[in-house]
Parts: C-alpha cells; sequence; structure tokens
C-alpha cells in the first residue's frame, strides 16, 4: 500500500517507520506497520483499544522499544535511540492522563527536564524561564498562574501545561494520545485550536482519538489500525464516520437502541435533598426500574462525587437515600446489599485491582456464589469468571492475564462483568466509555440497554453527549454541584443539555 | 484569583514550620521551669552538639525521602565512617584533618552508592535494602575494627576540638549543621537538579516519560546522604571523642527519619523542606534532652518521640485534608466566576 498517493503530491515525511513489529508475550500487539508522517500534517490514529494505537506511539516517541522494524526520523535511524534522544531531537507525547508532578509548580513542571546547553553558563536562569513560560501559556490562553503547584490545575489546564513543557523545546513532532477523554468542549476547542497553530508553524501531529467526529475534524489524514495492522490510510476529506467505523471493527455495529423508552412506574431508589459539603448540593432525584437516567454537566459539576454519596463512600451531611426494595442506604455496605453496584470512573485506581488476575477481578464480587463457609472454591470461580469473559467478549490470552496488561476498553469490560451475577437493581456508572474503543463502547451501550429493558435502575454519568443522550431516558444536568434542570423525551438535546451545564439557560426553559 | 490562592497555600505551608517553632517554644518553657539547670550553658552546648549531628544527616535523608525512598542505614554509615577515619588517625598521627574528614565523608559516599545501586538498579525497596545494609555496615564496623574502640587519646585534637572552637563564635560542629541544611534548601529550592529529585518523588513514571534518569536521581541522593552520615562521623568523633563498635549511633536513624517527617516532608515523597528538618532536629533534640535533665525514664523518652512522630503525621494529614477540600472549592469558585 502507498501510503502518498492519496495525497498527489510529492511529501518529505519527517518520520519513516517500516514494518514495526512488537510482541508482549506471545501477543503480537503491532504487526508488520509502516507509518509515515509528513511535517504538514495532521495524522491521526484510529482503531479499537487493543488495536495498538498507543503502542505504535509510544515506540516512536522511545517509550517502548521496538522489536522488528526500522524508525527514521529526519533521516537519521532513531530505532534504537534513547528516550532523552528523541525527545532532545524535538518529539514530544502527550498521554492520556497528563504526566505531571503533582508537587511542583506549574513553572518547575515545564522546566524540569531543560537541559543547560551550550556550557555557557550551569545555573538555571529561572527569571528567564518564567518569562518564556508566561508567554507560552499567555499564547495558548492560559490564564493561571506559574506558580502555582499542578495539583491544584484542572485536567485540562494541567494538559496546557504538559504542552507548554513539550513547546519550551524545539519542537518537531508532537503526539497527542487521547487528550480529550475528560475535556469539556470549550477546553476541546482551545486543545484544537493550539494543535492547529503549531501545525501551521511546522510541528507535525499524531492525534490518537476515540471520537471520531474529533477526529474527522481535526485531522488532515487518517490511519486506520486494527489488530495491530494498519487496514487502511484515507485522506479525511475522502472519508467519513461510518467507513471508519467499518474499517475499525470489521463488522458492523448495532446502532443503540433507542425506540423502547417506556420504563415502568415503579420507582427503584429515591435520593432526597442530600449534601456533601463542597460537591453536592440539595440533590433529589428518583430513578425508575428499567430506567436510564443521564446526569450531564460539565467536568466538575459534581456527578462523580454525587454517585459517590449516593453510594455511601462520601461523606454526606444532610439528605436520604432510599432503595424501595430495601430501605435506607447509608454506607457501602448497605448500599452493596441493597443490591446498588458502583462502576467508578477511574478503572486503574478505584474499580479493578490492576495487579490481579482477570478472573480474581472477575471473582471478586461474586464470592458470596463461589464460597461456602469463607473457603474458596476454585471449580466454580473459574467458571463463573469464565463465563462472564464469554458473555462480555473480553479479549485476553487467558484468565490469569493480569487486568493491567488490558487495553481500556477490555478493563471496562471486567469492570462492569463482575457485577452481572449479583443481581444488581441499581447501577451507578460513571462514565462508561471513557477511553473506550467504538466496538467495546456500543457492547457496553447494549449492555446497559438491556439491563434496563430487564428491570434494572441505571444512573449514568457521561460527558460523551451523544453517549448520554441516545441511551438516557430522562438527563438531569448539574451545575456547581446542584440540579439545574430536568429534560425528558423530545426536549433532551444536546444543545438543551449544555445550556443547562454551562448556566445559560435556566431550569425547565432549557429550549 | 490565582495568585490568592497561592498565597494562602505558601501561608498554609508556612504555618506548619511555625508550628514546630512554637512546639519548641513551650517546650523549652516546660523543661525550663521544671528544671532551671536545663537552661545552663552546658547543658545548651549539648543539646546543640546533638542537634547538629541529626541535622547534618537529617539534611541528607530529607532529599532520599523526598524521592519516596528511605535511608534506614545512615547509623551503621556513620558508625563506619567515624571507625574508619579513626583507625586512620590512631595509624597516622600525623594524617592532615581536612585529609580526615575526607576519608570520613568518602567511606560514608561509598555505603551510599551500594544503597544506591540496590535500590535503582536492583530494584529491592529501600526499606528492605537499607535495613540488610544497615545490619551489613554495622556488622562491617567490628570486622574492621576486629571489636577495638578508638579511644580519646587516639583521636587528634584538632578533631576533637570541632565540637568546642570556631572560627565565628559559633563551634565548626554547627557550622556544618548550617552548611549542610543550607546546601539542601539551595539545592531543593534553586537548582534544576533539585526540581528532578522532587519530581522523581511526586511521580515516578512521569519523571521517566519525561526522560529523567530514574536511577542517577536515586543513586544520586543515596550516596549524598551517605556522604553527609561520613561527615557526621567526623562530627560525632568530635563530640563524644571515644567510637565504640557496638554503640557507635546506634539508633540514630530513628531520631532522623523522626526529625524529617516532624519536620513536614511527606514519607510518600515530592514534597518536604531544608527548613522543616532542621526545626525537627531541634525539637527531637531538645526533646530528648530535656527529657532525661527533667528525670523522666528512658522508656518514656522512647515513647514521648514516639508520640510526637504519630501526632505530628495525624495533624499533618487532617491539615492537608481541610487544605485540599478548601482547595477544591476555591478552584470551583474560580470556575463559577469564569
Amino acid at each position: 500500500m502507498d501510503h502518498q498517493s492519496g495525497l498527489g503530491e510529492i511529501v518529505i515525511n519527517v518520520l519513516e517507520c517500516k514494518s514495526l513489529s512488537k510482541w508482549y508475550g506471545e501477543a503480537a500487539v503491532l504487526k508488520n506497520v509502516d507509518f509515515n508522517l509528513a511535517q504538514n500534517e495532521i495524522h491521526a490514529i484510529v482503531g479499537e483499544n487493543g488495536a495498538g494505537k498507543s503502542t505504535l506511539v509510544k515506540i516512536i516517541s522511545g517509550l517502548v522499544p521496538v522489536d522488528v522494524g526500522t524508525i527514521k526520523f529526519e533521516d537519521s535511524d532513531r530505532t534504537f535511540a534513547h528516550i532523552r534522544e528523541i525527545q532532545n531531537s524535538g518529539v514530544a507525547l502527550i498521554h492520556q492522563e497528563p504526566r505531571l508532578f503533582p508537587d511542583l509548580s506549574v513553572l518547575e513542571n515545564v522546566c524540569v527536564d531543560y537541559q543547560v546547553r551550550d556550557g555557557k553558563s550551569k545555573r538555571f536562569n529561572w527569571k528567564k524561564a518564567e518569562e518564556e513560560t508566561k508567554e507560552l501559556l499567555a499564547q495558548l490562553g492560559c490564564s493561571f498562574s506559574v506558580h502555582s503547584p499542578v495539583k491544584a490545575l484542572s485536567v485540562a489546564d494541567q494538559q496546557m501545561v504538559d504542552m507548554v513543557s513539550a513547546l519550551r523545546k524545539k519542537l518537531k513532532l508532537l503526539i497527542v494520545d487521547e487528550p480529550t477523554a475528560s475535556l469539556t468542549p470549550s477546553e476541546v476547542a482551545r486543545l484544537f485550536a493550539t494543535i492547529r497553530k503549531l501545525n501551521a508553524s511546522g510541528v507535525a501531529i499524531i492525534f490518537i482519538g476515540h471520537r471520531l467526529e474529533e477526529v474527522l475534524e481535526i485531522s488532515t489524514r487518517i490511519t486506520v489500525l486494527k489488530d495491530g495492522e494498519v487496514v487502511a490510510v484515507k485522506k479525511t476529506s475522502e472519508t467519513t464516520e461510518d467507513e471508519l467505523i467499518r474499517l475499525m471493527v470489521g463488522r458492523n455495529i448495532a446502532a443503540s437502541s433507542t425506540d423502547s423508552r417506556s420504563s415502568s412506574k415503579e420507582v427503584s431508589l429515591k435520593v432526597s435533598h442530600l449534601e456533601s459539603p463542597g460537591f453536592v448540593a440539595d440533590v433529589s432525584f428518583e430513578v425508575k426500574k428499567g430506567e436510564i437516567l443521564g446526569i450531564g454537566g460539565l467536568v466538575g459539576a459534581g456527578r462523580s462525587e454525587l454517585l459517590e454519596t449516593v453510594f455511601g463512600l462520601r461523606k454526606r451531611t444532610a439528605g436520604e437515600v432510599v432503595s424501595s426494595n430495601h430501605g435506607s442506604i447509608k454506607t457501602v455496605k448497605q448500599a452493596i446489599s441493597a443490591r446498588v453496584a458502583l462502576v467508578p470512573e477511574d478503572r486503574a485506581h478505584n474499580g479493578l485491582f490492576l495487579n490481579r488476575s482477570i478472573g480474581e477481578n472477575l471473582v471478586i464480587t461474586n464470592l458470596n456464589l463461589t464460597s461456602k463457609g469463607g473457603k474458596r472454591n476454585f471449580g466454580k470461580e473459574t467458571q463463573i469468571a469464565n463465563e462472564l469473559i464469554e458473555r462480555f467478549r473480553v479479549k485476553l490470552s487467558s484468565a490469569s492475564q493480569l487486568v493491567r496488561e488490558l487495553s481500556g476498553g477490555n478493563q471496562q469490560k471486567v469492570s462492569l462483568a463482575k457485577w452481572l451475577k449479583q443481581e444488581v437493581e441499581i447501577l451507578l456508572i460513571d462514565e462508561p466509555s471513557r477511553g473506550v474503543d467504538v466496538g467495546s463502547k456500543s457492547e457496553i451501550h447494549q449492555f446497559l440497554n438491556n439491563s434496563a429493558k430487564d428491570g434494572m435502575a441505571v444512573v449514568m454519568v457521561s460527558s460523551d453527549m451523544r453517549e448520554l443522550i441516545e441511551l438516557s431516558h430522562r438527563i438531569i444536568v448539574m451545575r456547581n454541584g446542584r440540579i439545574v434542570g430536568e429534560l425528558s423525551g423530545s426536549e433532551i438535546s444536546e444543545e438543551s443539555v449544555l445550556r443547562l451545564a454551562s448556566g445559560l439557560a435556566t431550569a425547565g426553559k432549557a429550549n | 484569583m490565582a495568585v490568592q490562592l497561592n498565597s494562602k497555600i505558601t501561608y498554609i505551608f508556612k504555618k506548619r514550620e511555625f508550628g514546630i517553632f512554637l512546639f519548641i517554644l513551650v517546650l523549652l518553657a516546660v523543661f525550663g521551669s521544671i528544671e532551671p539547670r536545663f537552661f545552663r550553658s552546658d547543658n545548651l552546648s549539648a543539646i546543640l552538639s546533638s542537634v547538629g549531628i541529626l541535622m547534618v544527616v537529617g539534611a541528607g535523608q530529607t532529599l532520599v525521602i523526598v524521592t519516596r525512598n528511605i535511608d534506614l542505614s545512615v547509623g551503621s554509615t556513620l558508625g563506619m565512617s567515624a571507625m574508619v577515619m579513626g583507625m586512620v588517625a590512631r595509624e597516622n598521627p600525623d594524617f592532615p584533618i581536612v585529609g580526615l574528614i575526607l576519608v570520613a565523608m568518602l567511606v560514608g559516599g561509598i555505603c551510599g552508592l551500594i544503597n544506591g545501586y540496590l535500590v535503582s538498579y536492583g530494584m529491592i525497596p529501600s526499606i528492605i535494602a537499607t535495613l540488610g545494609t544497615l545490619a551489613i555496615f554495622r556488622g562491617a564496623i567490628f570486622l574492621v575494627s576486629d571489636n577495638v574502640q578508638i579511644d580519646p587519646e587516639d583521636v587528634p585534637k584538632d578533631i576533637i576540638s570541632l565540637a568546642t572552637t570556631s572560627p565565628i563564635g559559633i563551634p565548626w560542629l554547627l557550622i556544618f549543621a548550617f552548611l549542610s541544611i543550607i546546601l539542601v534548601w539551595y539545592i531543593s529550592s534553586q537548582t534544576l537538579l533539585g526540581k528532578r529529585i522532587y519530581a522523581v518523588g511526586s511521580n515516578p513514571e512521569g519523571a521517566v516519560s519525561r526522560g529523567l534518569s530514574f536511577n542517577k536521581i536515586t543513586i544520586l541522593v543515596f550516596v549524598f546522604v551517605g556522604v553527609l552520615a561520613g561527615l557526621g562521623g567526623v562530627l560525632y568523633t568530635a563530640r563524644y571523642a571515644t567510637i565504640n563498635p557496638a554503640d557507635v549511633a546506634r539508633g540514630l536513624e530513628f531520631d532522623v527519619i523522626s526529625a524529617v517527617v516532624i519536620g513536614g516532608t511527606n514519607i510518600f515523597g515530592g514534597s518536604g523542606t531544608a527548613l522543616g528538618t532542621a526545626l525537627g532536629c531541634v525539637l527531637i533534640g531538645i526533646l530528648s534532652n530535656g527529657l532525661t535533665v527533667v528525670g523522666v525514664s528512658p522508656f518514656w523518652k522512647a515513647c514521648a518521640t514516639g508520640f510526637l512522630i504519630l501526632a505530628a503525621v495525624a495533624i499533618d494529614n487532617l491539615v492537608r485534608k481541610r487544605q485540599e477540600q478548601n482547595f477544591l472549592l476555591a478552584i470551583r469558585n474560580q470556575r463559577v466566576t469564569k
């Protein structure tokens, strides 16, 4: 496949990767991948989770060594270069989660890997660095102080700090790995403006994203990976979202059913006047059996904290949570025995035991089924684990594989699947498809729809507007810890949710 | 708005050191009123000498703890350095004093290098690695010295006078202590290297992905604390004149780590200041001397230090929690006003 032919012009490549292959254990993550990058392009890489996108850019940026193949950057061979050498030659990788130092200030974060050059003076010029950093931040439209500790910044601002650290060096290639996962729309716009500006000034960009509408908006060319292989390289102007999905998945994805939006009248969970200082203020709502209640709002509106407070994880100062079948819920223990399950946003820290096997993670919530008198029954555990793995189509080499080694989508499936056997009546789910690929996403959506049909009450927090609108029967919108509006039926639209979330409309007058 | 936030934080951080300072004043008042002899000049200079030794080693330990590590072997390292230096002096009475100091620091540096390699390239958690070398170095002191102690007459007068004489009115011992603290202050707040040390402790994975040499920084801080423990060995010799293989600086690691933790260095890495450690050392020194002077039994003395550590960390946690909450509130308000 000739990657240049599509462009119909002569292009000078800054980066040429030839037949890259990489194995983790016996599993091939990359198979014979060719990847070329021209200086003036914003090249998106799309693919399902586990398709090898992150591995590819980790190899390019020197974080992970390649097993077979060659990498040429600006005409010099970089196949086995050390990460520092690669970074000093102007390559920067911005991760899904910003890799910063929370205890250090913005300025210190930006300067920490600065190399003193020319040997003129060994002393680092903090004043000069501060001025340069301030200027770069101003260029990116950031208003926070260079002296504030990074842990005090929002995720979006932290990403900007990460970006500025990259810009301090002479940048030639910027790789952004799923940068928009936890950003609000206006923050995404700011990020895209920055990326375009950099690209215009001669920085080649590799962009990894799950939200295809964003990929189509920002990129000029798109490489589609599937199972570690390049299946297509397309000019963005000559492709569509549908085509990309077909290429990525290799099968047709069932569109989420929006038809049967009937839920019963029976209230499953009633929350009244819930308060958690600083995060949740006077929140009341009900969820009915078989209903998916969406919670919309901007990042930081207190949505995750609301779920945590309902589940009993976060201290509450006032209010009541009552399950109609099991009575009042105050503690996590009561919540679990009332058949409430929480699938948190941060899988890595709260949802899973990363260093344990998939099997163990699946069994941990089901020990009541697989043990008798405190003694584990390993046969039964294996049986349940395998059943869940099959039902959720988790991609793995064996059930004893560590969860840490799974891709984001598959981790999320494990995180959900472990509740499946527990006859959960009320599911609290936070960002069900954050960092999840298209295929897994649709499977998760199907699971939520089917579960609701079977009578489960679902409370779902999502920043993915499409997901929120397509899945929810009803949406409540939060802002600054309060519910600012409720939408149902025909009132539900992207615009109405956004208007409420950003405070442009008041309750009940969203449209 | 951001500026306000910022000054509020520095205020809270300063408050922590101010708190230790106040507690020191309270201790002075209590001990002084129970036992007036506490304020006699010979007692005060005894306190200062032990505080000085703590400070020299504590300054190094601060940077080690900042990188999420801990060095339990500092007492044995100090003992080893003192013993080797003492033996060199005994065999060569004319050995120049600067040479002796360098010998002690070299021995300490080698001990630190061993720790650093075990922790970085050996990938042994520092608490295990240095627990091992704590015993190994202690054993080595016996082997090297043949279990013969260094007597006061074997120690050069110039060394002993480090604890008493001075060029500017305060003894050399304290000058070394202050210099160590100032050095750590300078490294941590003024240099890029310092920022890298804090970065490694703040987010080790991030440090690697930003191209910082994690192993080099780890080795460096262990060598640094080793060299300072070597210097501590010189000061220990100056103060006690006798180096007994069995009890030279035995248990020093407890006082040093207590002082660093009480001084506010986060045991989970990433934060901590030289000033905090200095104050922590003063606090430990006064407490341990004062309890003896007022006649508290050694058993209660150990308990008191233990309680102090727990109280310091507990209060710290409370403050941090509240601080974080206020922080989030402030940020949220900021968003609203935007």
